[in-house]
This record gives structure tokens, C-alpha cells and sequence, in this order.
């Protein structure tokens, strides 16, 4: 009878039981971004993912085929895309599948103590323990080293230390102590450590179990008392920052953890909320700034919550880019120092939430200071609250920042990462004495102004060459006017000529105005004043654009925007404008509303037939109708050809119709060539009627006449 | 461009009429596997009219003083709270529940005052369509909320408390 070595039979057994268990076990089949967990609950190892982003902890498997054994020191390996981890109660090496469940690798030279800490690095499992020692295996099955346990000769062993993480391009090892927040570096050859920062953030009582790190060289360390996530940079080892950990999300606590991730993985969000506000307050991903994963059901401000990209911050419009949903926060009145102020909070969906909120009171550009977190965890029932809150005496009046969040159990910072709630900043003005406003047509919504720019030719009355959404804003203080602000979008242009944009205020001395001080802003962004407040007028004059076409960007015939349902456009264009007044006015000096926009022809521009080749330039005003011209309009141009304009009827043919009217709604204007009447029908009866009836004829449109994105 | 537009358009038109004089009603004509041609109406599902009204603007006249804008001007004198200082807001749109819980449209706020006696004596611009406001006055010290609508009629303001 033929004996077969023992040694080969062990092989054969082995390989057929591997090959026979490799239907289902599985690798990862990437390397994955999102971070691992052990914990021992109910007498079992659980397994859970954590999205660092957010600190959204997922359990994924809760038997592992272990029984009741504890397996801590886990390590994601690259080389193999398994799990590995360390098995308390069979001293053994465990190794996972993409599902969490075990295989038993069994140390060929098994060691007595368990093991806590643990890392893979070039296909080799480094684990460590305080007064121990460093050791290490080789997981290369080729390896003649494979499964046998080798120590670091000369480690160190006196770091108290709960795991460790191998940063992903040199080599080394990092753990942070628990009870110094001191941060080691740990060379796996030599076991030598040296302590290359503090942290400032200390585990005392408990532990940091889980350390990660990611592909850009960020460390991560989770406190197990309260599952806080701490972020430290070590992208540049030779320029550790002085601050270099900060709060970076909130994953739930626990008694026992142990952590494993892909090191080579980025840190990505999904799905998830950010803030708006400038980054100096901690608003991207890679600032650790505030953020949520989002859930539509509960725990958000006002009607919804959309998820944003992480960089969209300060001058993106939020609202106006996705959906409308910072919307949860309304300022019921002015904040004025030194007085109380009353804050509208909506708390959507049908959870309690509860509520933290900052201001930053001396415009600094953070939320860190004494008395800038005016709520605290404040618990919430479902619906609107009236919250009063105290502005400081000696805050910094002008424009600064403000953040709300909220989430379902509280412990909220003013940076970090939630796994529910939302956030959401808001820019606020702070006065020194009380402030009212006066909003036309009100506070976020617009009128619309639209023109036909052949005068003194009519027009196709498609009322579409220039549509400008428009709003207008008095700032009030002590019972007079001190500012007036407005704000535009530019919803169409369907002219092949250039237009200028312009805002005249009647009986407003142009000397009145504080010309330092006046802002404009061209899509969120502040451009030069010096030529904005017009020379050689006597009422106050601002030129909002000379050229709008250069203002926006379209792929359109003849570059124009939003008329024709055939083509899209790239981008549009906003503005707005402060213009603030040396000697605040009376409120019924101000004049009526809409003030006096006006298009005029574009210096250097070919018109319309009508001009015969003269290009009129800046001479050429289009206002509303019986709207006076500005000083710089040439009057010679009245009475020509469709203009039968004579004081004080201005801007009228001889059927007194108009080249620009004013529509009391954000409207949807008609397309190309579209005659106003045959996209609102209903704008005859309003004229033939001198506006008695058919008061909303512009909510009555033929849809298939009116530009629709 | 906008002529040679108009050329093109005319064009097909001309085009469209040559192919034409057929009437809709002959049934000398064979039927064919959809049967007879039943024009479409306007209450027919999915039909949309293409065709356009032939309304023009330049066929109506309009009176000296018609308006071509959107807004008029109140002059309004307020007082609440017994002249005791507080914050009063207006509102264009909101709604009054059937239990007379009221809901404000915040974006449509439009005026946000605050005053040491409670009060507003000056102008407010209304849309021309706008027939009411809500108005909302805050007793910041007691932290209490009271709401009065005011019905626009004519260039005056008249108050209900709510």
C-alpha cells in the first residue's frame, strides 16, 4: 500500500477546501471608499462600513462564521483585496471575504497573546501590542515566510496605542496615544517610532479603535466614546500644519472597535448636503466642513433637502442651481445690535430635530468665536418655530454669514459631516440702527421687464429683445431712505442688436449718491464702479451693462437667449446693485415703481433699418412708456418715424402703444416673432379695457407661444 | 435676417396652398384601413393647436393713460401693539388654514420694518393684480405673533384682524 506523506495529504485537503470555499468567497472588487468596522456586540463580531464623509455607519454582517470570537486588529490588504483580522480566541490570522464571513489561517507558529492593532502593507500583516512588541506575516501564499510570525527586533512598546494605519505612499505607520493625542510614526523595519505632532484631541477613558487613511495622505482616527471622527493632515510630512486635526464627522459610538480601509481609496461624498457659505467657514469636503447625508422623510429645514457638490460655495446660487431648498430659516426682523431678534425656524418632515445655529458676530469668517453658537441642540417638534436670539452689543455691522443645521440626535458642530439633517447658510446684514425694508414686488420674487429695441420703429411685439426679471429693495433707517438695491436677471434676448441696461432715478440728484460706496455685482462677482454711476446726468443715472450681449453666452443664431426652443444657451446673467445715498430721503421721495429702467443702444452698434447705417450709440434710450429720457438721451429722436412722443407722453405710437412694458409677474415671455397677443390673448381685453380687466392676462399664456426651457 | 425669415415662412406657406384644394368631406374617396378622415377638434386628447389666432397688437388702440406698468402706489398709515415697540412684516401670498393657522409665503415679504412705537405712516408698491396683504406684527419682547388682512381697495387699505 502506497502512503501518502502527510505533508502532501494536508495540501491536498487544504487546496480542495480552498477552492471548494472560493465560489463564495469573494474579494472586494475595488478598492473601496468606504472604511471598515469590527465591533463586538451580543456575543458576536459585528461588521460595519462607515462612509467617513458623512460618518454613516452601515452594518454589513453580523454572522461571520466565527461564532461568538472576537476579531479585532483588522487591515484591508491591496495586494489581494481581502479582509484580514486577528481571532482572540484561536490566535489565528481570519480572513474576510467581500460579504464579512471567515476563513480560519492558522499561524504556522501560533503566538500566545492576542492582538489589537493591526495593518497590511506590501501584502504583509503588521500587528501590534503595548509591552509586546511589533510583528508581522507575510500573506503572499508563495512567500516562504507565509503565516509565519516574525517580530520587529528593538520596536518600541510603550505606545498606548488602539490601531494603527499605514499611510498609502511611504510606508511608515501611524497611530494616535489615547490618552496624549500624540501622533506616532512608525517605522515597520526597525520598529522605531518617533512623535512627529500632537493632535489636541484626546480619547481619555476610551480609545481611538479605528485609524484610516486616504489616498491624499489625510489620517483619520475615530473615538469610540462618542464616535467623533478626527481628520489630521499628513499630506505634506515635511509641512504638518500647526492645526492639523480638525472635526471632520460623527459616526455612532461604541464599546469596542477596530478599523480597515483601502488606504490607495479617496474620501468621496454622495448624496449628500452641503453649506454655502465662504470655505474660511468650513464648508467643502476637504475643509471638513458642515454636511449631511440627506433623507428626504425627516430632519431637514424648511419643504426639502437636496444633496449639492461640495464645491458649491459663497457666490453659487444654491437655490437657483438645484432645488429650492434653503428655505428654512426666514429673519423675521433686523438684526440690530444690541436689541433682540426673532428667527423663523421650519423644521420639515414629520421628526423631531434638533437645531444648532451660528452667526458669526464679528465677521471674522468663522463660527468659532465666544457667543457665536446661538443654538445649541435646541429640540424641535415638526413645523414653524418663532425663536428669539440676542444680537451682541459690540457685533460687526455689515454683511456676515450664518449657519443652521439639524439632524436627529444632536451633537452638532459647525463644521462636520451628519449621517441625516441638513445644513444651511445664509448671508445676513447686521445694523447698528434698526433697519426696514421695503421689497418690490417683494423679497425673492421679481418683476419683468420687456422690451422691443427698433424704436422709433415699432417692433414684431414679440416683447422678447431684452426680459429682465427685476426687483427692487429701500433700506430704511430712522424713517428715511438710505439705500436703494436691485437685483436682476437677464431672461431673454432675442435681439441681434446691442443693448445697454440702465436704471435712472427720477428727482434723485445724481450728487446725492455715495459713489465710494456704490456695489455691483455681475453674477455674483464685484466688478469696477468707477464708470457705473453715469457722468454729465443730473438724477442719479447707474449703468448696469453697456453691452449685454457680452454679458451671457449662447450657442443660439445670432447669439440670442432663450427665444427659440431649438437651441440651448450656456449661461445667463445676473446682477445687482447698491446704490446708497449721502443724505438719506424721505419715503414718498422715492420715486414710484419700477424707478426707470432703460435699454440704450451699445456704443459702436449697427440698429435696425431705421438708423440707415448711423449708429446712435448711447444717445438712444428705450424707457417705459410716458418714462422721461435721461440727460444723455437725445431727444432730437422723438416724433420720428412710429414715436409720436411730445411731454409728457413719451415712448408711445400713434395707437399709444409701447416699446417696453412692466409684467408683475417672473413671466414667461413669447418666442421669436411671436406677437405678444398671440402668446397672451388675453392682453387685448386687458388694453381694450385700460387695464380694468384681465389684470393677469400674463398667467394666461398659449404654452406653445412662450419659451419654455 | 429677420426679413429673409419672414420670405422663408411666407414661402412654405405658398407652397402648402398649391398642394391644397381637396375639401375634408368627399366620400367618393376609397376608405382605407383607418377609415374616413375625422378632423380633430379642440377637446380631442393630445391635440394642440398650432395655428395661431392671428391676434396682433398693432390692430388694437390703446387709451393716453393706459399703464404699461406693473404696480401702484399705497399711502398707508399703521399702528399695533398699543405703540409698544415691535417688528411688522407684509406679505403678498399666504394662506389661512381652515383652522385659521396661517401660513406666509416668506419669499413674498414686502416690507420688514421694525419701529420703537409699532407703527408705519408712508407708501407701499402693490402689484396692480394684488387684492390683499397679510400683515404681520411681531411683539418682539413677548415673542408673540398677531396677524391682521388688509384688503386693497383702490389706494387704500382696509383691516380685518385674524
Amino acid at each position: 500500500m502506497y502512503n501518502i506523506p502527510s505533508h502532501l495529504l494536508s495540501l491536498a485537503i487544504f487546496t480542495i477546501s480552498v477552492s471548494m470555499h472560493s465560489v463564495h468567497a469573494a474579494p472586494f472588487e475595488t478598492c473601496p471608499t468606504q472604511a471598515f468596522l469590527s465591533q463586538f456586540n451580543n456575543g458576536a463580531t459585528h461588521y460595519k462600513s462607515v462612509d467617513l464623509s458623512s460618518g454613516k455607519v452601515t452594518t454589513l454582517q453580523v454572522d461571520d462564521g466565527l461564532g461568538s470570537d472576537v476579531v479585532n486588529a483588522i487591515a484591508f490588504n491591496e495586494a489581494d483585496q481581502f479582509v484580514y483580522g486577528f481571532n482572540r480566541q484561536k490566535l489565528s490570522l481570519v480572513r474576510f471575504d467581500s460579504d464579512f464571513k471567515a476563513t480560519i489561517l492558522n499561524f504556522t507558529n501560533p503566538p500566545t497573546n492576542n492582538f489589537y492593532v493591526g495593518d497590511i502593507y506590501n501584502n504583509t500583516y503588521y500587528f501590534y501590542r503595548k509591552n509586546i512588541g511589533l510583528f508581522y506575516t507575510k500573506l503572499d501564499s508563495a512567500d516562504p515566510d507565509y503565516l509565519k510570525i516574525i517580530k520587529v527586533t528593538g520596536a518600541n512598546q510603550s505606545m498606548n496605542i488602539a490601531d494603527f494605519a499605514f499611510h498609502p505612499t511611504n510606508g511608515f505607520i501611524y497611530a494616535v496615544e489615547s490618552s496624549t493625542g500624540n501622533l506616532y510614526q512608525i517605522d515597520p523595519d526597525s520598529g522605531a517610532s518617533s512623535l512627529i505632532t500632537n493632535t489636541g484631541v484626546l480619547a481619555s477613558g476610551t480609545h481611538f479603535g479605528a485609524a484610516y487613511f486616504d489616498k491624499s495622505g489625510y489620517f483619520y482616527a475615530v473615538r469610540n466614546s462618542d464616535g467623533h471622527i478626527y481628520r489630521t493632515d499628513l499630506t505634506d510630512l515635511d509641512n504638518i500644519p500647526d492645526t492639523n486635526t480638525i472635526y471632520f464627522a460623527k459616526a455612532a459610538p461604541t464599546n469596542s472597535n477596530d478599523g480597515a480601509r483601502c488606504a490607495n481609496a479617496i474620501v468621496e461624498s454622495s448624496g449628500t448636503d452641503f453649506g454655502d457659505a465662504p470655505d474660511s467657514y468650513k464648508t467643502t469636503l476637504d475643509d471638513g466642513g458642515a454636511r449631511h447625508l440627506i433623507n428626504y422623510t425627516n430632519h431637514f429645514l424648511g419643504s426639502t433637502v437636496d444633496a449639492d457638490n461640495t464645491d458649491d460655495i459663497a457666490t453659487y446660487d444654491d437655490n437657483a442651481n438645484n432645488l429650492n431648498d434653503e428655505d428654512g430659516i426666514q429673519f423675521q426682523t433686523s438684526l440690530t445690535t444690541g436689541l433682540t431678534a426673532q428667527i423663523k425656524v421650519t423644521i420639515g418632515g414629520e421628526a423631531d430635530s434638533y437645531l444648532g445655529g451660528w452667526v458669526d458676530w464679528n465677521a471674522d469668517g468663522d463660527f468659532d468665536d465666544t457667543n457665536e453658537q446661538i443654538f445649541q441642540d435646541k429640540l424641535l417638534t415638526a413645523g414653524q418655530h418663532n425663536l428669539v436670539i440676542s444680537v451682541p452689543v459690540d457685533a460687526v455691522s455689515g454683511q456676515t454669514w450664518s449657519r443652521f443645521r439639524v439632524n436627529s440626535n444632536g451633537g452638532l458642530e459647525n463644521t462636520g459631516g451628519y449621517s441625516d439633517g441638513e445644513v444651511e447658510d445664509y448671508q445676513v446684514t447686521i445694523t447698528s440702527v434698526p433697519t426696514s425694508y421695503l421689497y418690490y414686488p417683494s423679497e425673492e420674487q421679481f418683476v419683468t421687464l420687456a422690451y422691443e429695441d427698433k424704436w422709433p420703429q415699432k417692433g414684431d411685439y414679440d416683447f422678447n429683445d431684452v426680459v429682465m426679471n427685476y426687483r427692487v429693495t429701500q433700506v430704511i433707517q430712522n424713517n428715511k431712505v438710505v439705500s436703494i438695491n436691485i437685483d436682476g436677471q437677464l431672461m431673454a434676448y432675442g435681439a441681434s442688436y446691442s443693448n445697454g441696461f440702465a436704471i435712472q432715478l427720477p428727482n434723485i440728484a445724481r450728487s446725492n449718491i455715495e459713489e465710494n460706496l456704490i456695489l455691483l455685482n455681475h453674477d455674483n462677482n464685484a466688478i469696477d464702479t468707477s464708470s457705473t454711476l453715469e457722468l454729465n446726468q443730473t438724477n442719479a443715472v447707474f449703468i448696469i451693462s453697456s453691452n449685454l450681449k457680452n454679458n451671457y453666452t449662447s450657442n443660439c443664431g445670432l447669439n440670442y437667449y432663450r427665444t427659440e426652443p431649438s437651441c440651448s444657451n450656456d449661461s445667463g446673467f445676473t446682477f445687482s446693485i447698491n446704490m446708497p445715498l449721502k443724505s438719506p430721503i424721505e419715503l414718498n421721495a422715492v420715486p414710484d415703481m419700477p424707478l426707470d429702467p432703460f435699454i440704450f443702444a451699445s456704443d459702436n452698434r449697427t440698429r435696425n433699418d431705421f438708423w440707415n447705417g448711423v449708429m446712435p450709440g448711447r444717445s438712444l434710450e428705450v424707457h417705459l412708456a410716458d418714462m422721461p429720457l435721461t440727460d444723455l438721451g437725445n431727444e432730437n429722436y422723438f416724433g420720428l418715424q412710429d414715436d409720436i412722443s411730445q411731454s409728457p407722453t413719451f415712448f408711445r405710437t400713434a395707437l399709444n402703444l409701447p416699446w417696453a412694458i412692466e409684467i408683475g409677474s417672473q413671466w414667461q415671455h413669447p418666442t421669436e416673432q411671436t406677437d405678444i397677443t398671440v402668446a397672451y390673448p388675453k392682453f387685448l381685453n386687458f388694453i381694450a379695457t385700460n387695464g380694468e380687466q384681465d389684470k393677469d392676462w400674463f398667467d394666461h399664456p398659449i404654452l406653445h407661444k412662450i419659451f419654455q426651457d | 435676417m429677420r426679413h429673409l425669415k419672414s420670405i422663408l415662412a411666407v414661402s412654405i406657406l405658398l407652397i402648402s396652398a398649391c398642394g391644397g384644394g381637396g375639401g375634408e368631406s368627399s366620400n367618393s374617396v376609397a376608405q382605407t384601413v383607418d377609415g374616413f378622415l375625422q378632423p380633430l377638434s379642440d377637446s380631442d386628447d393630445s391635440f394642440i393647436d398650432t395655428a395661431s389666432n392671428n391676434n396682433k397688437l398693432s390692430s388694437i388702440s390703446a387709451l393716453k393713460n393706459q399703464r404699461f406698468t406693473a404696480s401702484k402706489k399705497l399711502n398707508i398709515s399703521l399702528i399695533f401693539n398699543e405703540g409698544q415697540p415691535c417688528a411688522i412684516n407684509i406679505y403678498k401670498d399666504y394662506v389661512v388654514g381652515e383652522s385659521e393657522e396661517i401660513i406666509t409665503r416668506d419669499q413674498s415679504r414686502i416690507m420688514k420694518l421694525t419701529s420703537d412705537n409699532c407703527q408705519y405712516n408712508g407708501p407701499l408698491a402693490v402689484l396692480n393684480q394684488q387684492s390683499k396683504v397679510l400683515i404681520e406684527i411681531i411683539d418682539i419682547n413677548n415673542n408673540q405673533i398677531n396677524y391682521s388682512e388688509a384688503m386693497i381697495n383702490g389706494d387704500t387699505l382696509s383691516f380685518s384682524a385674524i
